[in-house]
């Protein structure tokens, strides 16, 4: 916002105002301006915003409850992510399976089978419904044998189903990355370092010893086709005559090349 | 769109249909909940019936896009677990309606989960979890479960489950206290369709199918349909919530230590549920049929036991606080609700005198064995009395070590364990005295200017009354005044005071009781009137209502203020929830690597440090953001469901 007097475009002033650099501006320039807002004009005075307080041991374990329950409950079988080009599950033919093929994303890959598997259906039929609870036209839904017309008749033996309520351990992993558990795996890992000999050193030894690794990862030179030699001009071409017996080293080979 | 309006008109048969349909804000909240927890389809089937009310399950599918497949695996996920309801009439199609309060119940999992746990013991916090997770389970299918794993683990550790009697036990005493009850068929329809029922069923009986004429009539059908839909609803709960659908007189375990609840044994309700019976296994099991959920109502009541005890925290020592928490314990029993719907008092101080009463007997019976209640009261009760016994309550504590009359109770870690009287000490005048001192205790409760109990008779060796409704008024008050404090200032806060106390006043009036001039307080005066927290009315001094001759009187409607306290908390717990969203996008690629199978228990492997330290950091961002969800529902506790609504 401009101080400095109204002004037009016909005062043609001196060379100090009005230019910049020498090339002359519609708009009057003057270098010794400073913008000073008085303190009515400051839109955001300083405040120092309110900091909650700390979570009690009571809060932390009624927290705890509820992301073992959200945990366990991502890995029953009710829980569904759905995938937008697969809306309509009912009679979805090949022709149509081919143009929803996205090409990034649905072609296979190694890391696939390490991932979680989702449905996006949830999968009723593992667990013991009690039917009356339902509609009838849910009927068929949960219990797959159902059929409207033999309601009637004899029932036939059907397989035991139990309830699934383990524990979700084995699945819940970032439960290792509280704090908690960091401190409870830190005293067994000291522990453990009594019993061979050392103090409680190991647990930061080791740590250590891993963030030289990791640091040292990048400027190692190692020769078995990780990622570091894909870029190393010099040793690319000492190794092309290796490059044929292993096809994945050639095919990244390959794809440098042009 | 249009064909869902068109089913909707057809299902309703009278002209306005008096179901209880969520308000945007909510509706938010709770479509966000349930995807959080069930995923996306479950979510998209919700919040397609939050927005366009009862749909059949064709109209459905139209609406939200899915198939019909989808539609009903997702209708199957969301009756299990009580988010929706349905209804079906005669030969109509079935329509379903959402259960939004089961949803918005999804934050309080937690916190339920750990008040059980306090009071009952791990192995009852388990079966509470697993409860939570099923929605609602028979009895023999969760012993089945159960066996199941202990089979698969082997490992035996205390206070866990691990046999049938034990699950039964634990089952009973949950029952008992109200904290899970049983499952009927009807908990699936919806309250607009049992008015529905009620009104007709009245028409039938009393008017005879003819014309209702007339304000006198109306009003007398309108009392009528209510004293049916009471009859009704007191039936469910008498069968709902008995613990034991057998026959009274059969043999308990002396085991069983439940002891007042013995005493509570009035009702006998062995109304069966609407499935078969099968044969009993021992005396004191529960059936095997029972199917059992958790009961949303009587956790509200124990969590306002647990903020009345806050509030008693910041002006008396602990010892009283004992005392009254015994107290509430025991009138907990004979509450199963925070606040009855159908019951229809004059006035708050009406409804106060209905309030259930309890007696000193019967409230020392819940008094933690190790409180010494002579320490709390002055130096000339207790010279004579020896102090044996320490203070167990490791969950205090206070800012300044010197000063004791500021000690803060810092968790809910406050339950008693059921004894019966007798075992605290043999000597007869040792209990005599403390029969004393826990009245006394009492005495000093009901002497405070709030009331946090009333004193009624003497029988019993003092017969006392905790008058809900007055402290719910008062718990509501302090929470607006706190929002009020923090949002503007400490004189704000006075002013909201000044009218509260004083009814509608001028601002010159005003300016004299808090002592403040005219000038300081209109800006403030107007500050509160933008957010809605004071409101404004005009009198006008003539029939030409000239704005210069009209006296405006500024006044403070509690109510009021209330409900729109509620929504705006309602709004901000949608913003944590969406927060919390966002801060895991942050962290997504590295939640998805730490969740691969191959590095599920190898992390140090697989993870570099500084993964697992961002890791860390986020699972911690979430709990902070967690415990802040968690507190705000209890802002929602207090002004929900402490009234009633």
């Amino acid at each position: 916002m401009p101080r400095g007097g109204g002004g037009g475009f016909g005062r043609g002033g001196a060379a100090a105002k009005g230019t910049m650099r020498g090339m002359q501006l519609p708009w009057e320039y003057d270098p010794d301006l400073e913008y000073k807002p008085t303190p009515n004009e400051g839109l955001f005075p300083k405040s120092v915003p309110p900091i909650v307080k700390p979570p009690t041991a009571s809060e932390k374990r009624a927290v705890e409850h509820y992301r073992n329950l959200r945990a366990r409950i991502h890995e029953g079988p009710m829980y569904t992510t759905l995938d937008d080009l697969k809306r309509d599950d009912e009679g979805v033919d090949d022709a149509k399976a081919k143009a929803a093929y996205n090409p990034f994303e649905d072609a296979p890959t190694y890391s696939q089978r390490y991932k979680r598997p989702r449905n996006t259906l949830p999968k009723l039929s593992d667990r013991p419904y009690v039917k009356e609870m339902f509609p009838e036209e849910l009927w068929s839904t949960i219990d797959e044998e159902y059929d409207e017309d033999l309601s009637s008749a004899v029932p036939t033996i059907k397989k035991k189903k139990f309830l699934d309520i383990s524990e979700p351990k084995k699945y819940d992993a970032l439960r290792r990355f509280d704090e908690e558990e960091a401190k409870k795996a830190a005293l067994e890992a000291g522990k453990a370092g009594k019993e061979a000999g050392g103090e409680g050193a190991e647990a930061p030894e080791e740590s250590e010893e891993e963030e030289e690794e990791a640091v040292d990862d990048d400027f190692e030179e190692d020769e078995d086709g990780a990622g570091a030699d894909d870029y190393n001009a010099e040793q690319y071409f000492e190794d092309g005559d290796e490059g044929y017996d292993d096809a994945g080293a050639g095919d990244a080979g390959e794809d440098d090349g042009y | 769109m249009a064909q869902a309006q068109v089913t909707i008109r057809n299902l309703s048969t009278h002209e306005e249909l008096n179901s209880d349909p969520p308000q945007l804000q909510v509706s938010e909240l709770c479509t966000l909940l349930v995807r959080d927890s069930y995923g996306e389809l479950s979510s998209q089937v919700f919040s397609t019936l939050a927005l366009c009310g009862r749909l059949t399950s064709t109209a459905l599918a139209g609406c939200s896009g899915l198939s019909p497949r989808q539609v009903k695996s997702g209708l199957v996920v969301l009756i299990q677990q009580y988010l929706a309801l349905y209804y079906t009439h005669e030969d109509r199609p079935t329509a379903y309606e959402v259960d939004w309060r089961n949803a918005y119940a999804l934050v309080r999992s937690g916190k339920i989960t750990e008040l059980v746990e306090e009071r009952f013991g791990e192995g009852a916090g388990q079966v509470m979890s697993h409860l939570f997770l099923l929605g609602h389970a028979r009895i023999g299918d969760l012993a089945d479960a159960y066996r199941l794993t202990s089979k698969r683990s082997g490992v035996t550790k205390p206070d866990t489950i691990e046999s049938v009697g034990q699950l039964h036990h634990v089952l009973k005493r949950l029952l008992d206290s109200g904290m899970i009850s049983r499952v009927r068929k009807l908990d699936y329809k919806p309250e607009a369709d049992v008015q529905r029922e009620a009104e007709s069923s009245i028409w039938h009986e009393g008017y005879k199918d003819a014309k209702i004429y007339g304000p006198k009539k109306r009003a007398e059908y309108k009392v009528d349909v209510q004293k049916r839909l009471k009859t009704w609803r007191n039936d469910a709960e008498r069968a709902v919530l008995a613990s034991n659908g057998v026959h009274a007189g059969r043999k308990r375990k002396s085991t069983d230590g439940a002891g007042p609840a013995l005493k509570r044994r009035k009702i006998q309700g062995h109304l069966p549920n609407d499935v078969s019976a099968q044969d009993e296994e021992d005396d004191s099991l529960l059936e095997e049929s029972t199917i059992v959920r958790v009961n949303q109502e009587k956790c509200a009541v124990a969590f306002r036991k647990w903020q009345l005890l806050n509030v008693v925290t910041r002006t008396f020592p602990p010892q009283t606080l004992a005392a009254y928490s015994a107290l509430l314990h025991s009138l907990e029993d004979h509450t199963s609700k925070c606040r009855d719907r159908f019951e229809d008092y004059a006035d708050d101080v009406d409804e106060d005198e209905h309030q259930p009463t309890t007696t000193t007997l019967e409230a020392i019976s819940y008094l933690h064995p190790s409180v010494d209640l002579a320490e709390g009261l002055s130096s000339s009760v207790n010279s004579s009395i020896p102090t044996n016994g320490r203070l167990r309550f490791s969950d205090f504590e206070s800012e300044d070590e010197d000063d004791l009359t500021n000690v803060r109770f810092k968790g809910r870690g406050f339950e008693v364990s059921h004894k019966s009287k007798g075992t605290q000490s043999n000597d007869l005048l040792d209990w005599n005295k403390q029969l004393g001192l826990f009245e006394q205790h009492l005495n000093i409760l009901a002497e405070h200017s709030d009331g946090f109990v009333t004193k009624l008779g003497t029988s019993g060796r003092g017969e006392w009354r905790v008058n809900f409704r007055q402290l719910t008024r008062l718990l509501v008050q302090m929470e607006i005044e706190t929002l009020v404090s923090a949002r503007f200032g400490n004189v704000h806060r006075r002013l909201v005071r000044v009218l509260h106390a004083r009814g509608k006043l001028e601002e010159k009036q005003v300016a004299k009781v808090a002592m403040l001039t005219q000038r300081e307080i209109r800006s403030m005066l107007t500050s509160l009137h933008n957010a809605g927290i004071i409101e404004l009315q005009e009198v006008p001094r003539d029939t030409v209502r000239q704005p210069n001759k009209c006296i405006y009187l500024w006044y403070f409607d509690q109510e009021r203020c209330r409900r729109l306290l509620l929504f705006d908390t309602y709004k901000s717990m949608t913003r944590l929830v969406q927060r919390i969203k966002s801060e895991k996008a942050h962290a997504q690629h590295l939640i998805d690597k730490a969740e691969r199978l191959d590095v599920v228990n190898h992390e140090e492997e697989y993870l570099s440090v500084q993964e697992r330290e961002a890791l860390r950091r986020w699972r911690d961002v979430e709990e902070q953001l967690l415990t802040q969800l968690a507190r705000q529902d209890d802002v929602v506790l207090t002004l929900r469901d402490f009234h009633g609504e």
